[in-house]
């Protein structure tokens, strides 16, 4: 009985490894599907100085290895991000292998993955940082290797892509960073709420003048959540509109429907009928947001539908959407993911093929004023 | 003189009893008048049904870990496993008329199909837990720690399955919202504005009779007392006969249907799951347990307790919102009440000599 | 051809690592009958009985039960087959309440739930007949070690087996008990139960049982009708020499006063109530009592570990606090407690671990633990008090019994105490042991020390003690005076002062 158990447990393991390893994120590029109308990029102009004339026999140059860091697979923003990356390489005319790594929000695990992807001799690394602070470490051990890598969605300090010379001014850019102005998203927000204000004007409840508003942050300290938390209300205030946080303080709710969802029961059970907006840094929390409003018989449909107050989020995930498109929800901002993956492959491929940082002649793509990025925009949804 | 003493004495001890005893009442009732000094709004009835209403998922969650506390272990993976259950439920009960469904083709289904559904995940997970610590041995902080991943990574796998991506799973039928959110509406006039038009939950009426259900398999059925005798002393258990296996597999099988249903309505409640869902639940419904006096040395704990200890958490919880606290501060308070209540409750077992 | 007997176990082997438990043992049980099963510690009693109760499995022999083969997987297949044992170790589960703990496994039930009130009832009918006054609805942890006891015989006998089998039985229960339990055992064997009766007390085997089988390292040596048997000749088929004499010669010579305790009370109630009494340099106390006469809280006020309300305790005429036991053993006090295998011993830990852990002042320089310093002590005591041990490094678990009790005693004398309180220092040891762990303690009070030593045994009492004094319900009822230990009656004074307060 017992042998039979450790046997079947083996075999379990066993097993299990098998299945994993045969699901390793390889995506095998379908290579001359090229397709001209959908690429800004589409004619990789193979940059003269780097392709020498050696290229085989696909025109989309060397075959490269790409590998990918992954702050955490299961954050629904990036996972859109990663599946536009999956399908802009198979679509890519160069062949490209993919190499992705799941940090699991946890930097140590992070950096061993790169030490992984470094002795498996990538052509270019893609770092989606867990903790941007850490940045410099993984830049410096990239460049050790002499790999290329580009930064993307959480954002390194710039001395990372662009250190300073012995004379104490900016040297030679040796990385990049492709990802959205932290401030941006948050500003959306803000605007999305002073057009409402300015055109309906019942959503003062109270007349007065001010908007007495809640805002539920992500996590403390995240710059995504701090910028959003920040400058949603800062924008609204600037288009004239004074505010006045009816808790005192951003709410803390993690990200999480759940949590935003009990605090804001509580909130209301307190303040009901004081508030009159709820931004929140992401769609999920808007989400938790509205079902405690459901509950008291809030938002249960558009604004015109018995007792409503805008609920603005972040992201614009199906579900979020859904909810806007019920009139639950009032507005959200996506962010791109899918034009952050094109332009992702684009640049990588350009670095693969031994482009000088920041990777970007030839790909059409701009560097923002900083010189060291490429900003991908937001946009807007009510 | 010296029986004057002797009789202060007496007296003193009295009241140090009469304080252990109803430390958790003590607790919860000092806590509420001082928030009701602060806002009296607290008091509406609206607030009351809100407490209870959040309390209720985590109740039946804990009712179920307590169960493998008293079995003198614990279930790091409740979490984990609301988050696949409740993946499961909400992916069964979307709405036919939402666009981006994950099982496009799925008619309406009858509700007990995805509550059955959960609580078939819900009995998988804990029953791969009961394995590990009835047939091999392992400590059950360890098998859940270990399910607790197994679980994370199956609703991982589960939700990025759909066609957009690892998404939140929402957009319910809405009768399995009413099933959960709707409530009994009391009508009537008792002068007192806030006091009338009372609609109680129904999550309160499943909480309670879950509570209910749970003080039957507990103190009437073999299964419950057995299982305090494992918990308590797993060699006399085993010297007057109990199969101690069988016993702490029927624990934890209870605790799955437990948290099968406890996922069910939590997928309502929140109305959306993602990969997080659940996340830290396992330790909401560890400290609503040990506050209310279930002892992790084994074999020690009531139903009753479990019930008021996830009450004051959820107390503690809604208040601090409530009163607007600082977000910072809220943690420390929170942590400092929790101990100050434990420690407060083990005095009742500490034996004086 | 005759009727087979009630039981019957034949070349039982059983190994383990390292170890031969049992080495073709064997036992024949007739129906209706009290069959001692003698043997020191580690002769292989109880694993005899562990292989009869499904608890081990033997690697070779026979056991028939009627003459039919008998071989139970657990013990619940034991207890279905009519075997019921009461453990020597007390296997309950003390927060739960005396009926659940005798119900357990075999609850009463009705409708499919388990029946409190017929449970209630069960209960009250087994203690009726069996004469036990105990609260069925009461926490089991709550009562005494020698209520608990008897519970857990009413428990064995609730079971209506064939076979009962009682591992020392009486090892906390007083005298009077002893009567009530050896009622019980009458009763059961007019009933046609076979008993197996596990004791190192002669004088109750020779009482009480109708047969007596010998075992000796793991192996059968002897079974004879009880009435043939002398003590003398039990402990020479026991231990394979002649030991004469059960108690070493007494060298002590009591001198100057060492300790004055007067009109000490305990605070939290059990607590000893006005207790006063002087203890010598090189003197043993002797302290006896009933079960429940407050022996050990008299013990543990004095060692701090219980509060102590009132009264005074002059160590060399100087007053001692003593408020908890860290400050009496800086003080010089030392205490070996009552129920080693729950409050002595780290059972996973080694024996210098278990040996130094009171003295780890004396290892600590600058902070840091001198493990040179540690190994040395403990192989010296090891030495000195020849503990039987394969070495320092070994699990203290592993040992027996008394050679536990003596590192246990070695932890204590390495803290170079003045006043030693040993509470039952021979419980639950074997007759060579017992011989040793008494010179060992005439020993140190040869050295000047003072010590005071509870015992149930009235017999090593009044042994080894220079005086005894008697507990009645928490109060002193008299201390007998060497002269009185001498004489004729000391037995009838110490109970009669025993029952002075009831």
């Amino acid at each position: 009985m017992k042998k039979f158990l450790v046997a079947l447990l083996a075999g379990c393991m066993l097993f299990s490894l098998a299945a994993c390893s045969s699901t390793s994120s390889s995506v095998p590029a379908s290579t001359p599907a090229s397709t001209p109308n959908s690429t800004p990029a589409s004619t990789p102009a193979s940059t003269p100085e780097s392709t020498p004339a050696s290229t085989p026999a696909t025109d989309g140059g060397d075959p490269i290895t790409v590998g990918m860091l992954i702050y955490k697979y299961d954050d629904t923003y990036i996972s859109t991000v990663r599946s536009a990356i999956e399908t802009y390489t198979a679509e890519s005319a160069t062949d490209i292998t993919l190499d992705m790594q799941d940090g699991q929000g946890n930097q140590a695990t992070q950096n061993d993955q790169l030490d992984v992807l470094i002795q498996k001799g990538v052509d270019v690394i893609l770092i989606n940082a867990v903790d941007a602070g850490s940045g410099q470490g993984l830049a410096d051990k990239c460049i050790a290797a002499g790999i290329p890598f580009i930064f993307f969605n959480r954002e390194p300090d710039h001395t990372v892509l662009q250190p300073l010379g012995e004379d104490g001014e900016p040297g030679d850019i040796v990385g990049l960073f492709v990802g959205t102005t932290a401030s941006e998203a948050g500003v959306m927000q803000g605007d999305i709420l002073a057009d409402l204000w300015e055109s309906r004007p019942e959503t003062d409840l109270n007349g007065d003048g001010t908007c007495q508003y809640l805002v539920f942050k992500g996590e403390p300290g995240n710059p995504e959540a701090e910028a959003r938390s920040t400058y949603c209300v800062s924008e609204m205030e600037d288009r004239g509109i004074p505010g006045e946080d009816v808790n005192g303080a951003p709410l803390v709710a993690n990200w999480m429907t759940d949590q935003a969802q009990s605090q804001m029961e509580a909130i209301l059970g307190a303040k009901q009928g004081e508030i009159e907006a709820v931004y929140c840094n992401n769609d999920d929390m808007a989400l938790g947001v509205i079902a405690a409003l459901n509950s008291i018989g809030y938002n249960n449909g558009g604004m015109d539908e018995g007792n409503w107050i805008p609920v603005i989020g972040v992201d614009a995930t199906d579900a979020g959407m859904a909810a806007v498109e019920s009139g639950k929800m009032y507005g959200t901002v996506k962010q791109d993911g899918d034009a952050m993956g094109k332009a992702l492959v684009a640049v990588a491929v350009n670095a693969g093929h031994g482009a000088a940082a920041p990777y970007v002649d030839g790909t059409g793509y701009e560097l923002a004023e900083d010189g060291v990025s490429i900003r991908i925009p937001y946009s807007p949804i009510s | 003189m010296e029986a004057s003493t002797a009789s202060k004495r007496f007296t003193s001890d009295k009241v140090r009893e009469f304080f252990l005893t109803y430390a958790l009442y003590i607790i919860l009732g000092v806590m509420i008048v001082v928030v009701v000094c602060i806002n009296p709004k607290f008091l509406y009835i609206t607030n009351i049904m809100k407490i209870l209403q959040q309390a209720s998922t985590r109740g039946i969650l804990a009712l179920g870990v307590a169960g493998m506390i008293v079995l003198a272990g614990t279930d790091l993976s409740v979490g984990r496993i609301v988050g696949a259950s409740a993946a499961v439920t909400a992916s069964l009960v979307q709405s036919t008329s939402y666009a981006s469904r994950m099982w496009p083709d799925l008619p309406q289904l009858p509700l007990i199909v995805p509550l059955l559904a959960s609580i078939a995940v819900a009995m998988f997970f804990c029953c791969i837990n009961g394995f590990g610590v009835a047939f091999l041995k392992l400590h059950a902080f360890i098998v859940s720690l270990g399910t607790q991943l197994i679980a994370y990574g199956v609703t991982c796998i589960y939700i990025s399955s759909q066609a957009g991506g690892a998404q939140a799973i929402s957009t319910f039928d809405q009768n399995f919202i009413n099933l959960v959110n709707g409530g009994v509406q009391i009508t009537g006039d008792v002068g007192i504005p806030a006091f009338n038009n009372i609609t109680i939950p129904y999550l309160i009426f499943y909480f309670a009779i879950a509570a209910v259900a749970m003080w039957f398999v507990w103190n009437k059925t073999a299964l419950g007392k057995n299982m305090f005798a494992i918990g308590g002393n797993t060699e006399a258990a085993a010297v007057s006969g109990v199969s101690v296996k069988k016993n702490i597999m029927g624990v934890y099988i209870v605790a799955g249907v437990l948290y099968g249903v406890a996922s069910f309505l939590e997928a309502g409640r929140i109305q959306s799951v993602n990969t997080q869902t659940g996340l830290n639940y396992d330790l909401d419904a560890i400290s609503g347990c040990v506050i209310g006096g279930v002892s992790f040395s084994g074999g020690v704990g009531t139903i009753p307790g479990v019930v008021i200890g996830v009450i004051l958490l959820q107390v503690i919880n809604y208040s601090l919102s409530f009163l607007g606290v600082n977000p910072y501060l809220q943690y420390i308070i929170k942590g400092l009440i929790i101990i100050l209540a434990v420690s407060i409750d083990v005095r009742k077992y500490l034996a004086k000599k | 051809m005759a009727e087979p007997a009630l039981l019957e176990m034949h070349d039982m082997v059983k190994r383990f690592p390292g170890v031969v438990a049992l080495d073709h043992a064997q036992l024949v049980l007739q129906k209706g009958s009290v069959h001692a099963l003698m043997g020191e510690n580690g002769a292989g009693k109880s694993t005899l009985m562990k292989c009869l109760f499904g608890i081990y499995v033997e690697d070779e022999g026979t056991i028939t039960i009627d003459g039919a083969p008998a071989r139970y997987s657990s013990p619940k297949q034991a207890l279905d087959n009519g075997v019921a044992m009461v453990h020597q170790e007390l296997n309950q589960v003390l927060r739960r309440s005396v009926m659940e703990n005798i119900w357990l496994g075999r609850f009463p039930k009705k409708f499919g739930l388990v029946s409190t009130g017929k449970m209630l009832e069960e209960t009250r009918k087994v203690f009726d007949e069996l004469n036990i006054d105990v609260n069925p609805r009461v926490q089991i942890g709550k009562l005494s070690v020698s209520q608990r006891q008897m519970v857990e015989i009413a428990k064995a006998v609730s079971y209506n087996a064939r076979i009962l089998v009682l591992d020392e039985p009486t090892s906390s229960l007083t005298g009077e008990e002893v009567e009530h339990l050896f009622t019980i055992i009458n009763k059961l064997r007019e009933r046609g139960v076979g008993i197996i009766y596990i004791s190192h007390k002669m004088e109750e085997i020779l009482r009480i049982s109708d047969e007596v089988t010998i075992m000796r390292d793991g192996q059968w040596v002897a079974t004879r009708p009880a009435s043939e048997l002398t003590t003398d000749e039990i402990i020479r088929l026991m231990v394979g020499r002649d030991l004469s004499n059960r108690f070493p010669p007494k060298t002590n010579v009591p001198a100057e006063t060492l300790m004055e305790v007067k009109h000490l009370t305990g605070r939290y109630p059990p607590a000893c109530k006005d207790v006063s009494f002087e203890l010598r340099c090189g003197e043993i106390l002797g302290v006896a009592g009933l079960v429940g006469s407050r022996r050990t809280e008299l013990l543990e006020t004095l060692f701090g570990v219980a509060h102590r309300g009132e009264g005074e305790i002059d160590l060399s005429g100087k007053p001692v606090a003593n408020r908890n036991s860290r400050e009496s053993i800086n003080n010089g006090f030392a205490m070996l407690t009552e129920e080693r295998r729950a409050t002595g011993i780290f059972p996973l830990q080694t024996i210098t671990f278990n040996m130094t852990i009171a003295n780890m002042k004396a290892y600590s320089h600058f902070g840091f633990l001198s493990g040179k310093e540690m190994e040395r002590d403990t192989r010296r005591m090891v030495g000195s008090m020849r503990v039987k041990t394969p070495g320092t490094k070994t699990y203290i678990k592993s040992l027996s019994g008394g050679n536990q009790q003596k590192v246990i005693l070695g932890r204590w004398l390495l803290t170079e105490p003045d006043v030693l309180l040993l509470d039952e220092p021979t419980r639950g040891i074997d007759v060579g042991a017992k011989y040793e762990i008494y010179q060992m303690i005439i020993d140190l009070a040869d050295q000047g020390k003072g010590i005071v030593m509870v015992s149930s045994e009235m017999s090593e009492l009044i042994g080894i003690c220079d005086r005894i004094l008697v507990m009645s319900n928490g109060r002193m009822a008299g201390v007998l005076t060497h002269e009185e230990i001498e004489s004729e009656q000391v037995q009838e004074t110490i109970m009669r002062l025993a029952a002075k307060y009831i």
